[in-house]
Protein backbone atom coordinates (compact mmCIF):
# COMPACT_ATOMS: atom_id res chain seq x y z
CA UNK A 1 0.00 0.00 0.00
CA UNK A 2 1.28 3.45 -0.67
CA UNK A 3 1.16 6.27 1.49
CA UNK A 4 -1.16 7.92 -0.89
CA UNK A 5 -3.59 5.09 -0.40
CA UNK A 6 -4.21 4.54 3.41
CA UNK A 7 -7.42 6.02 4.44
CA UNK A 8 -6.27 6.02 8.47
CA UNK A 9 -8.19 3.00 9.44
CA UNK A 10 -10.10 3.97 13.45
CA UNK A 11 -8.28 2.05 16.07
CA UNK A 12 -10.39 4.21 18.63
CA UNK A 13 -12.88 6.47 18.63
CA UNK A 14 -13.45 8.81 21.96
CA UNK A 15 -16.46 11.46 22.91
CA UNK A 16 -15.20 14.19 24.10
CA UNK A 17 -18.18 16.97 23.61
CA UNK A 18 -21.58 16.41 22.37
CA UNK A 19 -22.81 20.13 21.90
CA UNK A 20 -26.55 21.30 20.16
CA UNK A 21 -24.93 22.38 16.77
CA UNK A 22 -21.28 20.04 17.30
CA UNK A 23 -19.64 17.20 18.50
CA UNK A 24 -16.19 16.17 18.83
CA UNK A 25 -14.31 12.99 19.24
CA UNK A 26 -10.76 11.88 18.99
CA UNK A 27 -9.45 9.44 16.86
CA UNK A 28 -7.24 7.15 17.08
CA UNK A 29 -5.98 6.02 13.56
CA UNK A 30 -3.45 3.94 11.85
CA UNK A 31 -0.72 5.62 9.45
CA UNK A 32 0.84 3.96 6.35
CA UNK A 33 4.28 3.99 8.72
CA UNK A 34 2.52 1.53 10.78
CA UNK A 35 2.26 3.94 13.85
CA UNK A 36 -0.32 5.08 15.34
CA UNK A 37 -1.89 9.24 15.93
CA UNK A 38 -4.60 11.07 16.84
CA UNK A 39 -7.43 13.46 14.73
CA UNK A 40 -9.56 15.64 16.57
CA UNK A 41 -12.48 15.78 14.50
CA UNK A 42 -15.33 18.30 15.14
CA UNK A 43 -18.58 16.75 13.73
CA UNK A 44 -21.48 19.34 11.98
CA UNK A 45 -24.06 18.55 9.80
CA UNK A 46 -23.98 19.69 6.05
CA UNK A 47 -24.94 23.14 5.31
CA UNK A 48 -26.16 25.14 2.62
CA UNK A 49 -25.14 29.14 1.40
CA UNK A 50 -26.48 30.79 -0.52
CA UNK A 51 -25.22 34.41 -3.46
CA UNK A 52 -28.75 35.90 -3.71
CA UNK A 53 -28.63 38.55 -6.52
CA UNK A 54 -31.14 40.92 -7.50
CA UNK A 55 -32.12 42.36 -10.78
CA UNK A 56 -29.94 45.59 -10.69
CA UNK A 57 -26.78 43.13 -9.96
CA UNK A 58 -26.94 43.66 -6.22
CA UNK A 59 -26.04 41.21 -4.24
CA UNK A 60 -28.17 40.43 -0.48
CA UNK A 61 -25.85 39.93 2.06
CA UNK A 62 -26.40 39.21 6.21
CA UNK A 63 -24.62 41.68 8.57
CA UNK A 64 -24.30 40.21 12.11
CA UNK A 65 -22.43 40.07 15.43
CA UNK A 66 -20.30 36.38 15.31
CA UNK A 67 -19.21 35.96 18.97
CA UNK A 68 -16.05 33.24 17.64
CA UNK A 69 -14.58 36.40 15.77
CA UNK A 70 -16.23 39.52 18.32
CA UNK A 71 -17.06 41.10 15.41
CA UNK A 72 -19.97 41.84 12.85
CA UNK A 73 -19.24 39.80 9.86
CA UNK A 74 -20.78 40.44 6.27
CA UNK A 75 -21.44 37.03 5.03
CA UNK A 76 -23.79 35.06 2.34
CA UNK A 77 -26.67 33.73 3.97
CA UNK A 78 -26.17 30.18 4.87
CA UNK A 79 -27.37 27.88 7.84
CA UNK A 80 -27.40 24.26 8.60
CA UNK A 81 -29.26 21.38 6.45
CA UNK A 82 -32.49 20.53 8.91
CA UNK A 83 -32.58 16.16 9.44
CA UNK A 84 -34.55 14.79 6.06
CA UNK A 85 -34.20 18.37 4.23
CA UNK A 86 -32.65 18.36 0.81
CA UNK A 87 -29.95 21.69 0.13
CA UNK A 88 -32.20 22.89 -2.08
CA UNK A 89 -34.96 23.08 0.22
CA UNK A 90 -32.94 24.38 2.49
CA UNK A 91 -31.27 27.47 1.01
CA UNK A 92 -34.59 28.12 -0.55
CA UNK A 93 -35.79 28.25 3.53
CA UNK A 94 -32.66 30.20 4.25
CA UNK A 95 -33.16 32.86 2.17
CA UNK A 96 -37.12 33.25 3.55
CA UNK A 97 -35.59 33.20 7.34
CA UNK A 98 -32.37 35.68 6.48
CA UNK A 99 -33.23 38.09 3.79
CA UNK A 100 -36.64 37.50 3.51
CA UNK A 101 -37.16 36.55 -0.50
CA UNK A 102 -37.87 33.44 -2.26
CA UNK A 103 -35.97 33.20 -5.94
CA UNK A 104 -37.20 31.64 -9.12
CA UNK A 105 -34.12 30.29 -10.36
CA UNK A 106 -31.53 28.26 -7.90
CA UNK A 107 -28.54 27.16 -9.48
CA UNK A 108 -26.41 24.85 -8.02
CA UNK A 109 -22.39 26.61 -7.55
CA UNK A 110 -20.38 23.38 -6.57
CA UNK A 111 -20.03 22.11 -2.40
CA UNK A 112 -17.25 22.21 -0.42
CA UNK A 113 -15.75 21.03 3.07
CA UNK A 114 -15.13 24.03 5.22
CA UNK A 115 -12.27 22.95 7.16
CA UNK A 116 -11.87 19.33 6.21
CA UNK A 117 -8.57 18.99 7.86
CA UNK A 118 -10.21 18.40 11.43
CA UNK A 119 -14.34 19.57 10.56
CA UNK A 120 -17.26 17.08 8.62
CA UNK A 121 -19.18 20.03 8.09
CA UNK A 122 -19.41 19.71 3.63
CA UNK A 123 -21.57 23.15 2.22
CA UNK A 124 -23.51 23.17 -0.46
CA UNK A 125 -22.86 26.62 -2.57
CA UNK A 126 -26.01 27.79 -4.75
CA UNK A 127 -27.10 30.93 -6.96
CA UNK A 128 -30.04 32.85 -6.19
CA UNK A 129 -31.82 35.13 -8.67
CA UNK A 130 -35.36 36.27 -9.60
CA UNK A 131 -35.88 37.47 -6.38
CA UNK A 132 -39.45 38.04 -4.55
CA UNK A 133 -40.05 39.38 -1.08
CA UNK A 134 -41.31 36.23 1.45
CA UNK A 135 -40.57 36.47 4.76
CA UNK A 136 -40.33 33.69 6.96
CA UNK A 137 -39.48 34.03 10.89
CA UNK A 138 -36.03 33.86 11.52
CA UNK A 139 -34.75 32.27 14.85
CA UNK A 140 -34.98 33.57 17.65
CA UNK A 141 -31.48 34.34 18.67
CA UNK A 142 -30.63 35.52 15.12
CA UNK A 143 -30.04 39.45 14.69
CA UNK A 144 -29.80 39.73 10.96
CA UNK A 145 -29.38 43.13 8.87
CA UNK A 146 -29.56 42.56 5.45
CA UNK A 147 -27.06 44.57 2.94
CA UNK A 148 -27.23 45.18 -0.68
CA UNK A 149 -23.83 45.47 -2.25
CA UNK A 150 -23.30 46.04 -6.05
CA UNK A 151 -21.60 42.77 -7.24
CA UNK A 152 -19.40 44.63 -8.83
CA UNK A 153 -18.09 45.91 -5.06
CA UNK A 154 -18.20 42.53 -4.22
CA UNK A 155 -13.76 42.13 -5.14
CA UNK A 156 -13.08 45.69 -3.42
CA UNK A 157 -14.66 44.50 -0.37
CA UNK A 158 -12.54 41.47 -0.38
CA UNK A 159 -9.18 43.45 -0.79
CA UNK A 160 -10.46 45.57 1.88
CA UNK A 161 -10.79 42.90 4.94
CA UNK A 162 -15.29 44.24 4.88
CA UNK A 163 -15.30 40.50 3.76
CA UNK A 164 -13.79 37.87 5.64
CA UNK A 165 -15.67 34.88 5.87
CA UNK A 166 -14.22 31.88 3.30
CA UNK A 167 -17.63 30.62 2.36
CA UNK A 168 -18.09 33.83 1.18
CA UNK A 169 -14.93 34.59 -0.77
CA UNK A 170 -15.24 31.10 -2.38
CA UNK A 171 -19.36 31.62 -3.35
CA UNK A 172 -19.05 35.20 -3.96
CA UNK A 173 -16.38 34.72 -6.77
CA UNK A 174 -17.70 31.86 -7.97
CA UNK A 175 -21.32 33.23 -8.67
CA UNK A 176 -19.29 36.30 -10.32
CA UNK A 177 -17.90 34.27 -12.98
CA UNK A 178 -20.70 32.14 -13.30
CA UNK A 179 -22.94 35.06 -14.12
CA UNK A 180 -20.28 36.77 -16.35
CA UNK A 181 -19.97 33.80 -18.30
CA UNK A 182 -23.57 33.44 -18.75
CA UNK B 1 -9.02 51.23 3.04
CA UNK B 2 -11.07 50.75 6.60
CA UNK B 3 -14.34 48.83 6.21
CA UNK B 4 -17.43 50.82 6.08
CA UNK B 5 -19.61 51.37 9.25
CA UNK B 6 -22.95 49.74 8.30
CA UNK B 7 -26.50 50.65 9.65
CA UNK B 8 -27.56 48.14 12.01
CA UNK B 9 -30.75 46.77 14.08
CA UNK B 10 -27.91 43.75 15.41
CA UNK B 11 -26.64 45.87 18.72
CA UNK B 12 -23.19 46.46 19.88
CA UNK B 13 -22.78 42.58 20.07
CA UNK B 14 -23.01 39.67 22.10
CA UNK B 15 -21.47 40.22 25.75
CA UNK B 16 -20.21 37.73 27.52
CA UNK B 17 -22.42 36.51 30.73
CA UNK B 18 -20.35 33.70 31.57
CA UNK B 19 -17.91 30.85 29.88
CA UNK B 20 -17.77 27.57 30.43
CA UNK B 21 -14.84 25.74 29.13
CA UNK B 22 -15.93 22.17 28.13
CA UNK B 23 -12.88 20.39 25.90
CA UNK B 24 -8.89 21.22 25.30
CA UNK B 25 -7.18 19.13 23.06
CA UNK B 26 -3.63 19.09 21.26
CA UNK B 27 -5.25 21.37 18.68
CA UNK B 28 -8.57 22.64 19.40
CA UNK B 29 -10.44 23.74 22.47
CA UNK B 30 -14.49 24.03 23.19
CA UNK B 31 -16.17 26.43 25.27
CA UNK B 32 -19.76 27.82 25.44
CA UNK B 33 -20.51 31.27 25.98
CA UNK B 34 -23.69 32.39 27.22
CA UNK B 35 -24.32 35.88 25.93
CA UNK B 36 -26.76 38.57 26.18
CA UNK B 37 -28.81 39.36 23.23
CA UNK B 38 -30.29 42.76 21.65
CA UNK B 39 -33.30 41.85 22.85
CA UNK B 40 -32.45 41.41 26.85
CA UNK B 41 -32.68 37.42 26.75
CA UNK B 42 -29.61 34.78 26.91
CA UNK B 43 -28.63 32.66 24.36
CA UNK B 44 -25.49 30.31 24.50
CA UNK B 45 -22.65 29.71 21.81
CA UNK B 46 -20.46 26.85 21.49
CA UNK B 47 -16.96 27.90 20.30
CA UNK B 48 -14.59 25.95 18.98
CA UNK B 49 -11.35 27.44 19.37
CA UNK B 50 -8.79 26.90 16.64
CA UNK B 51 -4.88 28.44 16.06
CA UNK B 52 -5.08 30.93 13.09
CA UNK B 53 -3.54 29.20 9.81
CA UNK B 54 -2.30 30.22 6.28
CA UNK B 55 -2.86 28.90 2.71
CA UNK B 56 -0.82 29.29 -0.33
CA UNK B 57 -1.67 29.10 -3.81
CA UNK B 58 1.85 28.00 -5.46
CA UNK B 59 2.38 28.77 -8.83
CA UNK B 60 5.44 27.94 -10.84
CA UNK B 61 7.09 29.18 -13.92
CA UNK B 62 5.40 27.24 -16.60
CA UNK B 63 1.78 27.97 -15.00
CA UNK B 64 0.91 24.94 -13.11
CA UNK B 65 -0.22 24.95 -9.51
CA UNK B 66 1.54 22.98 -6.78
CA UNK B 67 -1.55 21.38 -4.69
CA UNK B 68 -1.38 18.42 -2.09
CA UNK B 69 -3.46 15.43 -2.35
CA UNK B 70 -4.09 13.51 1.35
CA UNK B 71 -6.37 12.00 3.16
CA UNK B 72 -8.76 13.78 5.40
CA UNK B 73 -10.13 11.81 8.33
CA UNK B 74 -12.89 13.94 8.81
CA UNK B 75 -14.09 14.26 5.16
CA UNK B 76 -13.18 10.41 5.05
CA UNK B 77 -11.84 11.06 1.35
CA UNK B 78 -8.86 12.34 -0.30
CA UNK B 79 -9.07 15.68 -1.36
CA UNK B 80 -6.67 17.79 -3.58
CA UNK B 81 -6.41 21.82 -1.53
CA UNK B 82 -3.96 24.30 -1.55
CA UNK B 83 -0.92 23.80 1.01
CA UNK B 84 -1.82 24.85 4.59
CA UNK B 85 -1.40 24.63 7.90
CA UNK B 86 -1.77 26.38 11.39
CA UNK B 87 0.90 29.29 12.84
CA UNK B 88 3.24 28.20 15.09
CA UNK B 89 4.94 29.85 18.70
CA UNK B 90 5.61 33.02 17.57
CA UNK B 91 5.32 32.70 13.76
CA UNK B 92 3.68 35.66 11.95
CA UNK B 93 1.56 34.34 8.95
CA UNK B 94 4.86 34.78 6.34
CA UNK B 95 6.81 32.83 8.06
CA UNK B 96 4.19 30.22 8.98
CA UNK B 97 3.85 30.30 4.93
CA UNK B 98 7.32 29.89 4.24
CA UNK B 99 7.81 26.60 6.43
CA UNK B 100 4.48 24.99 4.88
CA UNK B 101 5.89 25.47 1.30
CA UNK B 102 8.94 23.85 2.11
CA UNK B 103 7.34 21.28 4.02
CA UNK B 104 4.30 20.01 1.67
CA UNK B 105 5.66 21.27 -1.86
CA UNK B 106 9.46 21.05 -0.95
CA UNK B 107 10.22 24.96 -2.42
CA UNK B 108 10.64 28.44 -1.52
CA UNK B 109 9.23 31.45 -3.09
CA UNK B 110 11.05 33.92 -4.45
CA UNK B 111 7.90 36.16 -3.72
CA UNK B 112 5.03 36.40 -2.10
CA UNK B 113 1.88 38.20 -2.00
CA UNK B 114 -1.35 38.13 0.13
CA UNK B 115 -4.60 37.45 -1.70
CA UNK B 116 -7.03 38.09 1.79
CA UNK B 117 -7.48 36.61 5.13
CA UNK B 118 -10.60 34.63 5.98
CA UNK B 119 -12.96 32.76 8.62
CA UNK B 120 -13.18 29.17 8.14
CA UNK B 121 -16.16 28.86 9.85
CA UNK B 122 -17.15 32.20 11.96
CA UNK B 123 -20.84 30.96 13.26
CA UNK B 124 -18.90 28.97 15.40
CA UNK B 125 -15.05 28.58 15.31
CA UNK B 126 -12.22 31.26 15.69
CA UNK B 127 -9.81 30.06 12.78
CA UNK B 128 -8.68 32.75 10.94
CA UNK B 129 -6.70 31.54 7.46
CA UNK B 130 -4.14 33.98 5.99
CA UNK B 131 -4.20 33.26 1.84
CA UNK B 132 -0.86 34.05 -0.05
CA UNK B 133 0.23 33.43 -4.04
CA UNK B 134 3.93 32.11 -3.47
CA UNK B 135 5.87 32.46 -6.85
CA UNK B 136 9.76 32.26 -8.27
CA UNK B 137 9.28 28.67 -6.69
CA UNK B 138 13.08 26.88 -6.26
CA UNK B 139 13.57 23.67 -4.32
CA UNK B 140 14.07 23.47 -0.75
CA UNK B 141 12.81 20.98 1.35
CA UNK B 142 11.84 20.62 5.21
CA UNK B 143 10.43 17.52 6.66
CA UNK B 144 7.15 17.35 6.84
CA UNK B 145 4.83 16.38 9.89
CA UNK B 146 5.70 12.70 11.02
CA UNK B 147 1.43 12.16 10.92
CA UNK B 148 1.43 13.58 7.24
CA UNK B 149 1.37 11.90 3.86
CA UNK B 150 1.32 14.16 1.51
CA UNK B 151 0.98 13.87 -3.10
CA UNK B 152 2.24 16.96 -4.49
CA UNK B 153 0.56 17.01 -7.63
CA UNK B 154 0.69 19.77 -10.27
CA UNK B 155 -2.54 21.39 -12.05
CA UNK B 156 -2.51 23.68 -14.69
CA UNK B 157 -3.58 26.81 -13.38
CA UNK B 158 -5.82 28.36 -16.25
CA UNK B 159 -7.98 24.79 -15.60
CA UNK B 160 -8.86 26.28 -12.36
CA UNK B 161 -12.56 27.47 -12.91
CA UNK B 162 -13.46 23.60 -14.21
CA UNK B 163 -11.91 21.74 -11.40
CA UNK B 164 -13.99 24.06 -9.17
CA UNK B 165 -17.05 23.49 -10.56
CA UNK B 166 -16.59 20.08 -11.47
CA UNK B 167 -16.06 19.34 -7.83
CA UNK B 168 -12.33 18.05 -8.54
CA UNK B 169 -11.08 20.88 -5.64
CA UNK B 170 -14.03 20.93 -3.05
CA UNK B 171 -11.99 22.72 0.11
CA UNK B 172 -13.82 26.62 0.82
CA UNK B 173 -10.07 27.56 1.44
CA UNK B 174 -8.47 26.10 -1.62
CA UNK B 175 -11.37 27.63 -3.75
CA UNK B 176 -11.61 30.83 -2.28
CA UNK B 177 -7.62 31.70 -2.51
CA UNK B 178 -7.51 30.09 -5.87
CA UNK B 179 -10.61 32.46 -7.11
CA UNK B 180 -8.51 35.26 -5.64
CA UNK B 181 -5.77 34.18 -7.19
CA UNK B 182 -6.84 34.63 -10.45
CA UNK B 183 -8.23 38.15 -10.30
CA UNK B 184 -4.75 39.03 -8.67
CA UNK B 185 -3.02 37.89 -11.84
CA UNK B 186 -5.86 38.50 -14.52
CA UNK B 187 -5.50 41.99 -13.16
CA UNK B 188 -1.74 42.24 -13.84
Amino acid sequence: MTAAENTEPTIATRSVFSGRIIDVRVDTILLPNGRETTREIVDHDPSICVVPVDDDGNVLLVRQYRKPTESFLLEVPAGGIEPGEEPEASARRELQEEIGHTAQTLSPLTAFWLAPGWCSEYMYAFLATDLTPSVLDSDEDEFIDVVRTPLADIPGQIADGTIQDAKSVASLLLAMLVLESR
Amino acid sequence: MAPRVLPTTAGSGEPTIRTTPAYQGDIIGVRIDTVGLPNGLEATREIVEHPSSVCIVPLDGEGNLLMVRQYRKAAKEFLIEVPAGKMEGSEDPESTTSRELREEIGHAAGRLRKLGAFYSAPGWCTQMIHAYLATELTPSRLDADYDEFIEVVRLPFEEVMDLVTAGTIRDAKSVAALLLAMRVLGDN
